[in-house]
């Protein structure tokens, strides 16, 4: 299961497709609050930075033990201004938005292994 | 007058200015005749310390008997010389007081005082002098009215230019037959040398011509003087028909604001400086907002075109319709990138960071509203419990809070119309520093006070909004934030920023 966190719904629903099309399901959360309400066993968390309630890195921060134990992206549309400061908190990466969709695959290999689509 | 042997000086007794020095001034005081033009008791300087009080004594004691003293004048090059200083006042011309002062030979110093002054010629000195000044007189017909108008001046011209230490001329017949010392230096010349002077010279032209006109019209204006150093001066005045006695002359009075003026100029520079400030930083903050804006909505558009591509391969469609999606694709991508590099040469540029005294800072954005404050006839009033206490940012990011805070009380209170004040107050709370600009304008709506917190990109935002989302936008930068404090009465902007600790 891969887990996507950001404010932006949108952002939820078209990832969810894409990555439904690769053959991996996913769930969304609006921000890292209702991800700690109702957790799910994710394989792969797809993080955004800017959100109202707390920012991704905050959450990162807050919450080690679960970037630790899951491979964590952070996508933000000011990556640069952030991504020293995530990989420093083991960040796997930080995703400048928008990714082209090669990125993507390549990460999902990566964490996931190939899917029968890819 | 020269024939005398010392020094001699005649000084109007009513506007202490000088009339004459002779050139003996010079050989014994060692000074420059100049001086005792610009400054009448200019000789004092010259005297020994501890003979000043019988010497200061000859500066107002003369006005109705002849007075004498002898005193040392300190000489750079033959050391202490002993003087005999005598005052005599004339009846016959005005109120004019010669001045004679002489050195007392070597051989007499060990006379008693009384025998001294038996020594000295007194009547043939005060004839000489006095036929001299009368020559003088003769000769010069602008000292003649000088004469003439100083039982008017007395008490007007010389107690009002000290009240208020302003610029006092008179003109007549276009030009200026007396200034008084603040005057002169206002025009950058002797007091002596302005009657030769035409007004066209001091003033130009089309303002000599006013002042001539005066006569009849009186006005107001704000008049630039050129100095023969080549300065220039700005001075306000207030000029006048004036008649004293059987003289029609116009009355100059004025103050010199050239300082107040280049200070004005300074300020609007600087307020100018700000405000390219402000539209560079709200045009920053903007672009980066819209480019977050945009890639969102690109990035889905990524994510769902790749999404269909994948089922369009996996499903065996037709090869142009997946190619043509991924070509859709690519193009989000190009304008995602257009996009980043926009945001990277109009971004937020990189800021200053040093302790800033919170009292400077507020004081300087105050001080460059004075103008405007004054114009706009509001009462600052200026409330601090911060002494040195300091908050580390960017002086000039900061500032443009603090100036907008205040430029939006002043619409508040104009709008209003009364009562007309603002209140800027600076405190600590905990380890915080708090400013906060009240103002009696009508507090806003709930619905309104929380518009105005949003971004000005939201359709239904103000112009208004635009600058207090800066202002958020540079607090929170800063560790801080800005509220508009809920008030039933007052409208309160808080700025609250986090204190600076030097580490130890």
């Amino acid at each position: 299961m891969i887990v996507i966190i950001d404010d932006d719904p949108a952002i939820c629903r078209s990832l969810a497709f894409a990555l439904k099309a690769l053959g991996h399901p996913s769930q969304s959360y609006p921000n890292p609050l209702a991800f700690l309400k109702d957790p799910v066993d994710a394989g792969l968390i797809f993080l955004d930075h800017r959100m109202p309630e707390m920012t991704g890195l905050e959450f990162i921060k807050a919450h080690p033990e679960i970037i630790n134990s899951t491979p964590t992206i952070l996508m933000s549309a000011y990556a640069h201004e952030i991504r020293q400061e995530a990989l420093d908190l083991n960040i796997v990466t930080v995703l400048d938005k928008p990714f082209p969709p090669s990125v993507l695959v390549d990460l999902l290999k990566e964490h996931l292994g190939p899917t029968a689509s890819g | 007058m020269e024939q005398l042997p010392g020094a001699v000086f005649v000084i109007n007794n009513a506007s202490y200015e000088t009339a004459f020095v002779s050139a003996g001034y010079q050989t014994l005081f060692a000074r420059d005749p100049e001086s005792m033009y610009r400054d009448s008791s200019d000789w004092i300087r010259a005297v020994h310390p501890q003979d000043l009080p019988q010497a200061s004594g000859l500066m107002t004691g003369a006005s109705r008997t002849s007075i004498g003293e002898s005193y040392r004048v300190v000489h750079p090059h033959r050391g202490n010389v002993l003087v005999e200083h005598r005052v005599v006042p004339s009846t016959s011309i005005g109120s004019l007081q010669l001045h004679y002062v002489r050195e007392i030979p070597l051989k007499k110093v060990a006379l008693a005082p009384d025998d001294l002054e038996d020594e000295l010629p007194v009547d043939d000195t005060r004839e000489i002098l006095r036929a001299e000044v009368d020559r003088l007189l003769a000769q010069n017909a602008e000292l003649q009215e000088m004469q003439h108008l100083a039982p008017y001046d007395t008490s007007m011209f010389r107690d009002l230019a000290r009240a208020i230490d302003a610029i006092i001329l008179l003109v007549k017949a276009g030009r200026v037959i007396y200034a008084n010392p603040v005057g002169a230096q206002a025009l950058g010349r002797p007091s002596y040398e302005l009657p030769a002077i035409p007004l066209a010279e001091l003033f130009g032209s089309a303002v000599a011509m006013r002042i001539v006109q005066a006569v009849e019209h009186g006005f107001r204006d704000q008049l630039v003087v050129g100095r023969p150093d080549g300065s220039v001066t700005t001075i306000d005045v207030s000029v006048q028909p004036l008649q004293l006695g059987n003289f029609s002359v116009t009355f100059i009075m004025g103050v010199d604001v050239s300082e107040q003026f280049e200070r004005s100029a300074r300020m609007a520079e600087e307020l100018n400086n700000h405000s390219r400030l402000v539209r560079s930083q709200l045009f920053s903050q903007l672009y980066a907002r819209l480019a977050h804006e945009l890639n969102q909505p690109l990035t889905s558009i990524v994510a769902y075109g790749f999404g269909v591509s994948t089922l369009l391969q996996s499903s065996g469609a037709d090869p142009e319709l997946s190619d043509s999606v991924q070509r859709m694709v690519s193009e989000a991508e190009r304008a995602g990138a257009i996009v980043r590099k926009l945001r990277d040469l109009f971004g937020e540029p990189d800021s200053e960071q040093r302790p800033i005294e919170v009292v400077g800072l507020v004081g300087h954005a105050v001080e460059l509203m004075e103008t405007e404050l004054a114009r706009q006839r509001i009462d600052l009033q200026r409330r601090s419990q911060c002494s040195d206490h300091t908050v580390l940012g960017d002086p000039a990011q900061l500032e443009v809070i603090v100036l907008n805070l205040l430029r939006n009380a002043i619409k508040a209170v104009v709008a209003r119309g009364e009562p007309r004040w603002i209140r800027v107050t600076c405190s600590v709370q905990g380890d915080n520093a708090l400013i906060e600009v009240v103002d009696p304008g009508v507090p806003f709506p709930e619905h309104q006070r929380l518009r105005l917190l949003e971004s000005p990109l939201n359709a239904e935002s103000s112009g208004n909004a635009s600058s207090i989302y800066l202002c958020r936008r540079i607090a929170h930068k800063h560790g801080g934030v800005l509220h508009l404090v809920p008030d039933r009465d007052l409208k309160i902007f808080r700025l609250v920023l986090p204190l600076h600790v030097e580490p130890t």
